[in-house]
């Protein structure tokens, strides 16, 4: 349940360290695991890692669209499981809808097994 | 409705006993179904003083709990699930597959709703709480077992876990003690 001025953890390798969730993509007022947002980067690391991976630097202020990954409120399962996780994070992506960074760093929720996530669940080290 | 089918099957059965053949009595078939085919434990319901909807709940609490996971929730049995416990679930991945996976965490509620019955296990993954709310009689939970007794919580809902966890989701040990304990039972299977 993440709307605007929702403040998210981002756990990949782009820099950012919190962003804040200024829009929601599909159109409604929440956004929940799987959903694609647009955040704008509150905190950012001095990135000279990633920048030496290739990853593209991220800094405090960017705007850039995001996939919410983890999130506070119990997300049903079709079989009547519930999944809560103690915070709210998201993952950066680019123009195309594609993960910004290169690694993941945490857990991710099985919401995200669409086809079009694959590549982000490949690269989490933990989905629950 | 089963009453008044009852009720009207015990006043019609002394009038047509006059008239039934024994013949036709005697000769009543009886179905035995195929091999390959499992037929639920039938069972007559107590329908005194009861509505259809409890009636049903109930015959499916009895049909889904045929396995045995009823005792996980009755307090009276030795087996019962108590807070604290650390428990395994696993879970089928979907109803035509067999692959499973597993979650490993610490009760912290159970509620006790007749067929909606459920209970929520919290462990920390990656520093990060996760809890999952499992639904007892889901025909997709495989097992639920107890890793280990939890001892000294001395409530029905151990929320205070999630400020408080002190040592309780250190379960890392747990989790390949248990693992190895499996791996033992199938070479010696």
């Amino acid at each position: 349940m993440l709307q605007l001025k929702s403040i998210l953890n981002v756990i990949d390798n782009s820099g950012a360290v919190w962003a804040e969730c200024i829009r929601v993509l599909h159109g409604g007022q929440y956004a929940r695991i799987g959903d694609e947002i647009v955040v704008v980067v509150n905190k950012a690391k001095s990135n000279a890692i990633a920048a030496a991976s290739g990853v593209p630097k991220v800094k405090k202020g960017d705007v850039r669209h995001a996939l919410v990954v983890r999130a506070r409120k119990e997300t049903l399962r079709p079989d009547g499981r519930y999944v809560r996780f103690d915070d709210n994070a998201c993952v950066l992506l680019n123009k195309q809808g594609e993960p910004l960074g290169t690694r993941v760093l945490g857990v991710v929720s099985g919401e995200l097994r669409q086809k079009k996530w694959m590549k982000l669940l490949s690269l989490a080290p933990k989905v629950v | 409705m089963f009453a008044f089918t009852r009720n009207l099957g015990a006043r019609l059965s002394g009038i047509t006993a006059r008239y039934a053949s024994t013949a036709t009595n005697a000769a009543k078939p009886t179905y035995t179904a195929p091999a390959s085919v499992s037929v639920p434990a039938q069972f007559k319901p107590n329908i005194k003083g009861q509505g259809v909807m409890q009636l049903i709940a109930k015959e499916e609490v009895k049909r889904m709990g045929a396995d045995g996971r009823s005792r996980l929730f009755n307090k009276s049995h030795p087996e019962c699930l108590r807070p604290g416990d650390v428990v395994l679930v696993e879970t089928l991945n979907s109803m035509s597959t067999d692959k499973t996976s597993t979650f490993v965490g610490v009760l912290i509620a159970m509620d006790r709703r007749g067929l909606h019955s459920n209970f929520t296990v919290r462990n920390v993954v990656l520093k990060v709480g996760v809890e999952m709310k499992y639904m007892l009689y889901s025909p997709l939970i495989k097992s639920v077992r107890v890793m280990k007794k939890g001892e000294g919580f001395r409530r029905a809902k151990l929320f205070y876990l999630r400020d408080n966890p002190g040592r309780a989701f250190r379960l890392e040990g747990l989790v390949k003690q248990d693992k190895a304990a499996q791996a033992k039972k199938t070479t010696k299977a």
